[in-house]
Order: C-alpha cells, then structure tokens, then sequence
C-alpha cells in the first residue's frame, strides 16, 4: 500500500496539464501588469510630489521675502525717491533695511531690491550688494510685454543675482492675451485723492503714496501637463508709507 | 519536485520586494505631506508672530499716548506683570501658543540720542542735543508664538493737542464786567505778558462784549480793555471746535464728568489729571456748575477747566488756578480770594465784585500747546523688522 500511495502523489505532480500552466500564466501576467501600472502610477505621483512640494517651497520662501522687503521700504533720506523705486506690472523696486546686519540702528542705509518677472516664467531678485544705490547689471526701467522683452542676459549679470521661482505662468493664465498682473499696487491718486488700485504707478509723488502691494504669483507645479498651476498671493502694506 | 519549490517561494519574494517598494513610496508621500504640514504650519505661525509683535507696538503707543515720559520714571511700565498678562489674555493660547523660549510679548521704549542708551526711558533729548527733549522715542516689540519670533523697531513721536488760543487775553466775557460793589480794584493783572513778536507790543487785553462797570477793574497800562462789538467773543477765543475737540479728549482719558461731585472724585493720573480732582484736563457738564476751591496745577503744567450745560463757576474759599477757566454760564463773585493765572473765557458776564483776581500769565498759556497728547503715531521711514533676540 505505502509504494502506491507515494507513486500516486509523485504522478499527481507531474501531470500538470498544459491548460494549468497556461492559466497560472495568464494570472501571473494579470498580477504582474497590475503591479507594474500600479510602480508607474505611484512612481508618477511621487515624482510630481516631490517637484511640487518643491516648487512651492521657492515660491513660498519667494513671497515670504518680497512680502517683508516690501514691508520694510523706506525711503533713503538723502534722496528724494520714494520707498518705492518702481512699481511696475512685473517689476518692482524697493529701497529697504530687511534682513542687513545692524538694521536695529537708525545708521543704517536702506539697500535696493529688485524683483522681476521675466519672459519663460522664471522671477529673478536682484540687489546692491555693494550699496553704492544701484543694481548694476540691469535696466531697473526695461518694461513692456511682450513687446519690450527684457535683456536676456541681464538675468545672469545682474548686481546680486538669483532665480527664486520657475514655471510662472502670469503671462498665460487665463490668456496669453489677458495676462495676470504679477503686482497690483494701491495708492491715493494725487489727482483726487482717491484710493484706487494700478498694476503701474508712475511718478515718484504717487508713489509716496502707495500703501501696499497685492502679489499674485501662479506657478505650474507640473508643467508636463498645463495648465496645473498654484497660486500664491499675498498683500503687503508699506509700513513707511501709511 | 525540487524546482517546483522554488518557483513557488520566487512568487513570495517578488510580492515582499514590491511591498517593500510600495511602503517606501508611502512612507516618503507621508513624509512629503508632514513637511508641506509643516511648513504651512510654520508660515502661520510666523504671520501670528507677527501681528503679535505689531499688536504690541500699537498698544505700546496707546499707552506712551497716555503717559509720554517727559520725565525719568514717568512712562508706561511695559515689563509689569499686569500689562504683560493683560496683553497676553488677548490672545487665545491655543492658537497662539506660548514661545519655545523667551516671553511672549517684550515691549520696550528708549529715547532717540545720537548715541542710544535703552536705559533713558524718558524723552530726554535727541539727536545732535542730548538734554532737549523732541517728543520722539523709540519702541522696540518682539513677540514669539510657537518656533517663530519677529522683532519690530520704530521710531514714535508724540503729537501734543494745539489748543491754538489767542495769547495776550486775560479775560474775555460775552456779557458783562462787574467790579464794583466789593473789594478793591484793580482786580485783573499781568503776571507774565505775551512775548511781542507774538502779540505786538506785547500787550494784554481784556474783552467784554457788554460794559464794563468800572474802568479800574485792570492794572494801568500795560492791558488793553474792548468793550461792545470792539471786543472779541468767547467763541472767536473758545472756538465750539476747541469745545467740542476738548470734551472728546477729556470723554476718551476719563476727564468728563456730568457732576461737580464726579468731577472732585476723580483719581490722579499723571498726565491727565497730576492731582486728582479738577486738575489737568477736566470737562464739568452740568447745570449746577462748579464751585472751586483750593489750588490747581502748575505754570509748568497747566490745565484747562469747562463748565459747560450753561452751569455757572463760583468761588468757594481762597486758592490758585493755573491754566484756562472756559464757563458757559456765569463767573459768580465768589467768596475768599481766589486767583485764576491764566486766562478766563465766559459765554454770559463775569462778576468780579468779591476778592477773586485774575492774573494773565503767558507761560500758562503756552505751555498748553504741549501739554496733553493728542496721539503717538510712527514716524515715516522708521519702522523696522529687526533680528529677534
């Protein structure tokens, strides 16, 4: 009894039939399609985290900055410009204590800043580190879009140069036509008096008079697949000027 | 028989490496989302530093409103445990929670010499002169909420209350003058005239838009006396914008009294009211009026007394007023000698017919002009985020 028993369970084994092996194939396969489209699909999601996550931390750290150095403008008491050197669409300058050593002391001269948007989504801050009143290297009133394009290489060579945020997508959403304002400023309109909102204000007079500035960053987290944008937007008031 | 084994265990593997695989990729998304967690948590609670350190400055200047520090001691004391735990109850700790380290709210104030000293916390003197006060001091707020701090500096000064009085009047009544009857003339005095590049010729007058009942109510020349429409009125020196200006003043420092009664048992406050009672700026709205009696402020410290409700003013015993008596009703006669040094404007007639004086004093007169604040507000192009210590 006990041989037959053993030849029988040894003929079970090696009578696996060409119909079984194809359907543990099939159901390999299945399994195996799943877990790769599942590895592709958490690959992808973990990929555009990861880049999302870090593209929101630039424009995060990137509005937190320009917030307080707008905060911050004061004007240099030697000249008679105002905190705010320029107040354009996409661009602006400040002149500003934030963030120098020995700022707490009245001594202290306020530095220029410059923040700009320029063409390819990339916004570049810019600064006089050698505190001699100039951002060298750039053309602090190049404006214009798209028909006055700012010089390429300015960004490279500009005083203090550095790319904070890429892939903002201002200048497309909601049209390439119809751009959204990187800057909106509010002022009392010399004119009248009247408190009223600009994405330009020209003049030093009314720009003493400018109280704060609305920032409105949009940033594409994935550009392989636009429009996906997020956006960051803060208003800062200028203490100086309130 | 072998084989077949091992293919069964490769299929373990392979489900253990992908599971492996997959909890790696879990862990980094939580990862991933517990950071951007944080940061926002750290954004918020930055912004809260913030408004913390800026609700501070506002308070720290409402109060150097109240009590500027024109003297060493005289100021707001902002380390105080009731002013730090009534600044910090504003503000729910569960969603500002107390600082990993330091206090949660530090204000300070320190003069703005060329040289700064934090420890001349009175406004003794400025830049390029050390011992000549500017109204202008500096204030320093740092607040910390959770991990984040944010120190704010900024340079505040104190705008005082113009009065914009006429200098050089001594009296001026939309009624009569009466003198006769009791006492001795004269009974209206120089003691400190106007300066004349002020009031020409450096002289003071007397206006009464009714008669004058006897000429030798003033002291021989120097004080010019009006009478009739040549007079000026009460309200071209008391303007109703002044009295109204003033009752809000006295309405928002605690000054305003509905009752003669209140009026005397109001506490001291040292820039309102340095004695209590009457003194400093006091408002009386009522029409029972006031009977005053005893003495009142200083040359140096003025103040400004209104009856107003048409109540009259009387005089109750002997004593001294330094400052601006303004009465809607009547100036009565009086009992005791009583002195006014300074000036008194009154809608309806002025008796003088006890022993009550006035003496025109100019200094009382212009030290009004910086005698109560009107507000403490920044000064342009001072205000600072600084490193937080």
């Amino acid at each position: 009894m006990r041989p037959q028993m053993h030849r029988h369970r040894g003929d079970h084994q090696s009578g696996m039939s060409l119909v079984e092996l194809l359907i543990s194939m099939i159901i390999m396969s299945v399994i195996t399609v799943m877990i790769l489209v599942s590895w592709f699909a958490l690959s992808k999601s973990y990929s555009y985290s990861v880049s999302s996550n870090e593209a929101r931390d630039a424009a995060r750290e990137a509005t937190a900055r320009l917030e307080r150095e707008i905060r911050d403008a004061e004007s240099v008491s030697t000249t008679s410009e105002a905190a705010l050197i320029r107040a354009r669409v996409r661009t602006i300058v400040v002149s500003t204590t934030f963030n120098i050593a020995g700022n707490a002391g009245p001594s202290t001269v306020p530095r220029l800043v410059m923040y700009r948007l320029y063409p390819g989504g990339e916004l570049w801050r810019f600064f006089d580190v050698n505190g001699n009143g100039v951002i060298e290297g750039v053309d602090m009133n190049a404006d214009g879009w798209p028909g006055n394009p700012y010089l390429v290489g300015e960004r490279a060579a500009g005083e203090g140069h550095r790319m904070l945020v890429k892939n903002v997508v201002n200048d497309k959403v909601p049209s390439d036509t119809n751009p959204t304002p990187l800057f909106r400023y509010s002022y009392y309109r010399e004119a009248d008096g009247e408190l009223v909102q600009d994405t330009t204000v020209l003049g030093a007079t009314n720009r003493r008079r400018v109280v704060s500035v609305q920032f409105d960053l949009l940033v594409d987290l994935n550009p392989a697949r636009s429009p996906i944008y997020t956006e960051f937007q803060t208003t800062a008031q200028l203490r100086n000027q309130r | 028989m072998s084989r077949l084994r091992s293919e069964r265990g490769a299929g373990l593997v392979l489900i253990i490496g992908v599971i492996a695989a997959l909890s790696i990729m879990a862990t980094s998304l939580v990862a991933l989302t517990t950071n951007v967690r944080h940061n926002t948590y750290t954004d918020a609670t930055r912004a809260k530093a913030f408004n913390v350190a800026e609700a501070a400055v506002d308070v720290g200047m409402f109060d150097l409103n109240a009590k500027w520090p024109k003297v060493s001691g005289a100021g707001p004391d902002f380390t105080a445990a009731a002013w730090t735990d009534s600044f910090r109850s504003q503000f729910a700790a569960s969603e500002f929670p107390n600082p990993s380290s330091g206090q949660f709210v530090v204000v300070e104030y320190y003069d703005n010499q060329a040289t700064i000293d934090k420890t001349v916390k009175w406004d003794k003197g400025q830049p390029g002169n050390d011992s000549l006060p500017d109204n202008k001091m500096y204030v320093e707020a740092q607040a910390g909420v959770g991990p984040k701090a944010t120190r704010i500096i900024v340079l505040v000064q104190r705008i005082p209350y113009t009065t914009n009085l006429p200098r050089g009047v001594a009296l001026c009544a939309g009624g009569d003058l009466y003198s006769t009857g009791g006492g001795n003339n004269p009974k209206i005095y120089v003691e400190v005239p106007p300066p004349p590049d002020v009031v020409p010729g450096g002289v003071t007058s007397v206006h009464v838009r009714g008669t004058i009942d006897a000429q030798d109510v003033t002291q021989t020349p120097p004080i010019a006396k009006y009478e009739g429409n040549a007079a000026k009125k009460p309200s071209d020196v008391f303007s109703p914008k002044l009295v109204e200006a003033l009752t809000e003043l006295a309405k928002d420092n605690g000054r305003y009294f509905t009752s003669a009664a209140a009026a005397d048992a109001s506490p001291v406050d040292r820039d309102w009211s340095p004695a209590g009672g009457i003194s400093g700026l006091c408002v009386i709205d009522s029409a029972a009026g006031y009977t005053i009696r005893g003495d009142y402020n200083s040359e140096a410290q003025p103040g400004i007394l209104m009856i107003l409700g048409g109540g009259d003013l009387d005089y109750g015993s002997g004593g001294n007023y330094y400052g601006v008596i303004y009465v809607t009703g009547t100036v009565l006669k009086g009992h005791g000698s009583y002195i006014v040094h300074g000036m008194i404007v009154v809608d309806s007639d002025q008796d003088m017919r006890g022993t009550t004086d006035i003496y025109y004093n100019d200094n009382c007169i212009a030290n009004l002009a910086n005698r109560f604040s009107l507000t403490v507000k920044q000064v342009p192009n001072t205000w600072r985020e600084i490193k937080p210590q």
